[in-house]
């Protein structure tokens, strides 16, 4: 941002600042509110993200496009709201661990391909199949409690997470073809 | 594809609970097997999440950006820094040159005064402690926050000596007395005790604001005084709020049945009932209330129906430990009805108050300033 504001004078300045925010700040609450699952907490890291973007100015030099800086930022922090909570609940430090490594690889445009391919696959779920799979991955919801709820068998509940993990276990391991990249970097956004 | 670790995938998955109460043994797994189901769950979270949407406020929200900016980003961090690590990259953090976490939410923190005056400290190094008096046994654990008297025989301690317990701002404690009634104290709050509750009665002297849940016992009735007034119970559930700066006093009966005695007035209260002293005015009422909201910050959330502004930012201030100042008094007398998380950190529930009035908020150190906007 530096090279782009330096001539500036600071209300031009700020008035790009409001555009680059008015621009980003939806989608960019969208797309953390995915990672963190609140809509509140979601505002919360993209206004964190902006006012720290506005102070530092002076001292920031953007290295690559101002649009993936925004997506990287917004990841790492929301990646540090989801490690602090699991250091809160004092959960097992694999999911410490975990969320640090992927904090650590950064924001890459093949994780954006995979959330969308695992987007679409999870749409093409039978519903039944689709609901199991949400209440177990996302909610943490144990087989007997999704079995209780929906009134059917343990072994049921069972066979469909393991069915939605096969779909999408598949998406995640053959090469992206170079089409379907080029396809779904134009839908994301 | 390799094998489906089912009950691997079903304790990973369960890792995130808030609720998940006892550590369940993980089951066999590898790491290699750990990592690729936590990645499909992190990335199956995000595509089934990424889905919904909402609308933004995103005028406000650059209000609120603008605003924070001018804040003196540092102080702001600092606070911030209670649910966030602030994560800092491509730039060089600033010297630091401000004090951390100017506001921060409360925690357990309480001191004991004994009758012989001396004063424990009973938090703040995590130093479990227990002691006797005369046969009592006090017993303090600093994790849970909580002090215990323990009495093998009735007989034991003085009736007339009294301790108290105190609680300061920005602190909350429990209280075990030895006929097993338990005592919430809330910030700023504190109850003064007899070391054995005498042959007629158990009485409890209270400033501020507690939540008892007291033992049956039909013979000794169990009796709460604060102010003029007493609350003669037998066995039962109910909330005080009787802080000496608040105009309204507050007892709300959960479950059982209580006497509120004062000005000599008797008045028998039914469970969800509240009766609303206004002290200025000098006149009770009686109503009907969910009285679990006004118990709700035994359980980290403060509860704010129709409040005066004023009367909410007391609540706040007593917890996370501030001053607000007010540049319009007319802000003052705004009513605000909501939940506030206790233990998030106060910009939460600035910018809820933000968000629902026109009341805007500027953090400086332990003092916050409010102002109406035109």
């Amino acid at each position: 941002m530096k090279d782009q504001y330096r001539n500036d004078s600071e209300g031009e300045e700020r008035r790009r600042f409001e555009t680059l925010f008015k621009t980003h700040y939806a989608p960019l609450c969208n797309y953390v509110q995915a990672i963190l699952g609140d809509f509140d907490e979601a505002e919360d890291v993209v206004q964190e993200l902006f006012a720290h973007l506005w102070d530092d100015r002076k001292e920031r030099t953007i290295v690559s496009s101002e649009k993936s800086y925004l997506y990287a930022s917004a990841r790492y922090r929301a990646l540090n709201v989801l490690k602090h909570k699991a250091v809160m609940q004092r959960n097992n430090p694999l999911l410490v661990d975990f969320i640090e490594s992927v904090q650590q690889e950064g924001y890459s445009e093949e994780e954006e391909r995979a959330v969308e391919e695992i987007s679409r696959v999870i749409g093409e779920l039978p519903p039944r199949c689709r609901e199991i799979f949400t209440k177990s991955c996302l909610e943490g919801k144990s087989y007997k409690e999704i079995a209780d709820e929906a009134g059917i068998s343990i072994n049921t509940v069972k066979y469909h997470v393991k069915q939605a993990y096969k779909a999408i276990h598949a998406v995640l391991q053959p090469p992206i073809t170079p089409l379907l990249l080029l396809l779904s970097a134009k839908s994301r956004f | 594809m390799e094998k489906f670790n089912t009950s691997a995938w079903e304790w990973l998955a369960g890792m995130r609970r808030r609720d998940r109460r006892e550590a369940v043994p993980p089951p066999e797994m590898t790491p290699e097997e750990a990592r690729q189901l936590l990645r499909v769950q992190f990335l199956a979270g995000r595509a089934i999440r990424g889905t919904i949407a909402r609308g933004y406020n995103i005028e406000r929200a650059w209000r609120r950006v603008t605003g924070r900016r001018r804040r003196k980003a540092r102080v702001w961090w600092a606070a911030a820094a209670a649910v966030i690590i602030a994560g800092l990259f491509l730039s060089i953090p600033r010297e630091s040159d401000d004090k951390p976490a100017a506001i921060a939410p409360g925690s357990a923190k309480a001191e004991l005064l004994l009758s012989s005056g001396e004063v424990i400290s009973l938090a703040g190094h995590g130093e479990d402690r227990r002691w006797q008096a005369r046969g009592v046994i006090i017993d303090n654990d600093t994790v849970a926050g909580r002090l215990r008297y323990e009495s093998a025989d009735a007989n034991n301690g003085d009736a007339s000596r009294f301790h108290e317990l105190r609680v300061p701002r920005g602190g909350e404690y429990r209280l075990d007395l030895p006929d097993g009634t338990r005592v919430w104290l809330n910030s700023l709050s504190s109850a003064r005790f007899p070391e054995r509750f005498g042959e007629v009665s158990r009485d409890v002297y209270l400033r501020g604001e507690a939540y008892f849940e007291v033992a049956p016992d039909a013979r000794l009735p169990f009796r709460v005084h604060f102010g003029e007034q007493v609350i003669t119970v037998a066995g039962t559930r109910f909330n005080v709020s009787a802080y000496d700066d608040d105009d309204v006093w507050r007892a709300t009966l959960v479950e059982g049945a209580i006497r509120l005695s004062g000005n000599g007035q008797e008045i028998d209260m039914a469970p969800s009932e509240q009766y609303a002293l206004d002290r200025r005015a000098g006149v009770g009422r009686l109503e009907r209330v969910d009285a679990t909201l006004y118990i709700s910050w035994v359980e980290g959330r403060f509860y704010f129906r129709a409040y005066a502004f004023e009367e909410l930012v007391r609540k706040l201030e007593r917890w996370y430990d501030f001053q607000m100042i007010y540049l319009d008094d007319s802000v003052k007398s705004k009513r605000f009805t909501g939940f506030v998380d206790k233990h998030a950190p106060i910009e939460r529930a600035l910018s809820l108050l933000e968000m629902t009035t026109n009341i805007a908020f500027q953090i400086t150190d332990k003092t916050i300033t409010a102002r109406s906007l035109k």
